[in-house]
């Protein structure tokens, strides 16, 4: 890109350079030429002066000489010749004893006579002079006034200033020696034109590169004009990168700004990465975290943006999660998983609703009696890891424990939740508690513990269930007749010596076949009418 | 313009009915490209080298009117006084460096006689100009013979009276090139066919100051 741009400068400065130096040739000329008017303007002041006129057949040479000496001062000359119409020098300013010599070129005072007057350049003293000739009238011609303005670096400089161009006036002679006359270049590039500048840089037209030092000059040479007779050229040049350096720096201030509007850019994307990659990566982390069940984290993230935002909501959320993991294992622990999770999805309030649920009591007998003979430390034992594996078959069988009543435990099957085959769900884990308890007793023979037995009763009804207690403190539960009718059947177990007890309401329900035995009719305690009991003995096909 | 000179001399003829009649020389002076010279003056000098001196003192005026020498050349016999009256309203300054005279009146007001006469007294070429008015310019051309006369418009001049004889007549002009040929003779005045003496001669562009538009300043002018 930048070398594309470079190329382009480059061209672009070449075609400027040489647009240039083609105009800057005309305005050296115009300068060359007003330059020359200014000096013919003060020539001819010179020469219409009366008492000039006068004393130049009056006086004595060196009176003459003093006089156009003091002309020449007058008008800043760098010589001043008075030449006869015989062409002979009256008088010169720079060589008193050139008088009544002839004068150094007859040919420019004869092409003055034919022209009025001549604007030229020439050599004395191996100076290069322009010069201009004018008559001075009396009216007629009485003498030639020569007047020489040396061309010198100083002058070339002058112009320089108003049109840039270095600029050299150079001879080549008719062996293609350079001779520079004056030069607007320094002392050492000046010497570099020698064996640049030949004869074959002349006939080339237009502009021609020359390099000097490790600098490429666009250069124009052109012929001087009213040269008289000398071979004098004009070199005018210009330096590539004189031209172009308001390109570099122009390129160099471009590479500045481009390279800390890359900084820049950088630095800003840097630091709103960080901003929001680092918040990101640590909400990923923090999402990971809790994905593994670690709730106490908290987020550091003090952005006051989305992100910060987000954080603050994260965090609110892992608060939440940990509240509510806290509460539900505190709740599935306390009461049944199942209840836990209806408490947890619903909106907990008191209340209740009317439901079908079968209601099953089981109670280790004897247990009073057990634990006035053995510590009450291996009476818990016993108790928790009696009570652990009855919980476990009740939930496996989609029980729900409702509560523990020291040695008894109260479950429901069909709330919260109903399912279809309740009743058979609570026989199987009853029959499944009796099998269990049979394992249980080897476990607590092997501790030392006796063997237990237990009791278990059955019985399926309408009843209230919902969370019952206060605002503050509320229990789900089960309220009705359904609820002691089982407690009842379950003490008939002892009567009876059945393990079993079911009532009419749950025997009527069955939908599985299992062996089954009527008992009797029973008028069970604080109910007016006797009700048909069962004892569940085992399932069909079994034992 | 007939000078005064050219009455003496018809006055002379007159006066000396012994040398017979009296002939006049018309000459027509043109340039190489054909054109009509005016201001050319025609000189004939006998070749016996007797000039009769003149019995009066010879006068003649140069005027000076809207800055301009009237007239722009005046020929003259030698000895011959130039009265320079001045016809502006402002003052006027007249100089010569000329060889045959050399002289200067300083600045004088306007009128006739305030200007100190010049006798003429050297043969050639006087050039005359006035100091503060650069292009103001007048030739006097001071011969020695009083047969003379100057060519007009039509370039053509007659010199009137002269005596039979041999002559030799000659053509100038202020801007004559020396290339030209001036110089006519013998010419045998009284003879019918060498009545008419014509010149052709170079004239160059005069090295003068010319008069800017306004009558105000003014430049040199190729």
């Amino acid at each position: 890109m930048f070398l594309f741009v470079n190329l382009a400068a480059m061209a672009n400065a070449r075609s400027i350079i040489s647009e240039n130096l083609i105009v800057e040739y005309r305005v050296f000329n115009t300068i060359m030429d007003n330059r020359m008017r200014q000096i013919s303007e003060s020539a001819r002041l010179l020469s219409m002066d009366y008492a000039f006129k006068q004393s130049i057949f009056s006086v004595d040479n060196k009176t003459l000489i003093s006089i156009i000496e003091n002309l020449r001062q007058r008008i800043n000359a760098d010589f001043i010749t008075l030449v006869s119409l015989e062409y002979t020098v009256m008088a010169d300013t720079i060589k008193p004893d050139l008088s009544g010599k002839q004068f150094m070129s007859r040919a420019l005072i004869e092409k003055a006579e034919e022209q009025g007057e001549l604007s030229s350049i020439t050599i004395r003293e191996g100076g290069y002079y322009q010069i201009e000739i004018i008559p001075i009238l009396a009216p007629d011609p009485i003498a030639w006034l020569v007047i020489g303005f040396l061309i010198n670096d100083t002058v070339l400089k002058d112009i320089k200033n108003l049109i840039l161009a270095q600029i050299s006036v150079f001879e080549l002679d008719s062996g293609g020696r350079l001779k520079i006359v004056a030069s607007t270049l320094p002392e050492g590039l000046k010497k570099l034109l020698f064996g640049k500048v030949k004869s074959a840089n002349l006939s080339v037209e237009g502009n021609q590169s020359i390099i000097l030092g490790q600098n490429e000059y666009i250069s124009l040479i052109s012929p001087l004009e009213k040269k008289g007779g000398s071979n004098l050229y004009v070199l005018l040049q210009r330096s590539m990168d004189d031209v172009l350096e308001p390109y570099y720096r122009l390129r160099t201030r471009l590479a500045i700004i481009s390279l800390i509007g890359l900084l820049i850019s950088f630095a800003v994307s840097m630091r709103i990465s960080r901003s929001v990659t680092r918040p990101v990566s640590t909400l990923v982390d923090g999402v990971r975290q809790i994905e593994g069940g670690n709730y106490d984290l908290h987020i550091g993230v003090t952005q006051r943006d989305e992100l910060g935002e987000l954080s603050n909501a994260f965090n609110n959320m892992a608060r939440g999660l940990k509240e509510r993991d806290l509460v539900s294992d505190l709740l599935g622990k306390v009461v049944s998983p199942v209840i836990a999770k209806e408490l947890l999805s619903k909106k907990v309030e008191l209340g209740g609703e009317e439901k079908e649920v079968t209601i099953l009591f089981s109670d280790v007998r004897n247990f009073t009696a057990l634990s006035e003979k053995y510590p009450p430390t291996i009476i818990l034992n016993m108790l928790n890891k009696y009570l652990t594996v009855m919980s476990a078959i009740i939930e496996s069988h989609g029980g729900v424990i409702d509560k523990y009543i020291g040695d008894a435990i109260m479950a429901l099957f069909g709330a919260p939740i109903s399912h279809p085959n309740d009743v058979d769900r609570a026989l199987n884990a009853a029959l499944d508690m009796n099998e269990a308890l049979e394992k249980l007793n080897v476990d607590f023979q092997e501790t030392g513990i006796p063997p237990i037995d237990i009791g278990i009763g059955i019985n399926t009804d309408i009843v209230v269930a919902g969370n019952m207690g206060s605002a503050h403190r509320l229990n789900y539960t089960v309220i009705g007749d359904g609820v002691n009718l089982a407690s009842r059947l379950e003490d008939l177990t002892k009567k009876y010596k059945k393990k079993i007890i079911l009532s009419d309401s749950t025997y009527k329900k069955i939908k599985d076949s299992y062996k089954i035995e009527q008992i009797a009719e029973e008028y069970v305690k604080g109910k007016s009418k006797s009700t048909i009991i069962y004892a569940l003995i085992g399932r069909v096909g079994k034992e | 313009m007939t000078t005064f000179a050219t009455y003496v001399i018809t006055l002379l003829c007159l006066l000396l009915p012994t040398m017979g009649y009296c002939y006049d020389l018309v000459s027509e002076v043109k340039d190489g490209e054909g054109a009509l010279v005016e201001n050319a003056v025609i000189t004939a000098t006998p070749l016996s080298g007797e000039i009769k001196k003149p019995e009066k003192n010879l006068t003649a005026e140069i005027d000076q009117i809207d800055k301009t020498f009237v007239d722009f050349v005046t020929p003259i016999m030698v000895g011959t006084t130039l009265v320079f009256p001045n016809s502006d309203k402002i003052r006027h300054q007249v100089y010569s460096f000329s060889e045959a005279k050399k002289f200067e009146i300083p600045l004088y007001p306007p009128g006739q006689g305030r200007a100190t006469p010049v006798t003429f007294d050297k043969p050639g070429v006087v050039v005359l100009g006035c100091n503060i008015h650069d292009w103001m310019k007048a030739y006097v051309y001071v011969v020695e013979t009083p047969f003379f006369a100057k060519t007009g418009k039509n370039g053509k001049a007659t010199i009137k009276d002269i005596p039979p004889g041999q002559y030799k007549i000659e053509v100038w002009h202020p801007y004559i090139k020396k290339s030209s040929a001036t110089v006519k003779q013998p010419v045998n005045i009284g003879k019918e066919s060498d009545m008419k003496v014509d010149f052709v001669i170079d004239v160059k562009k005069a090295l003068t100051v010319r008069r800017a538009p306004g009558s105000i300043g003014g430049g040199v002018y190729p």
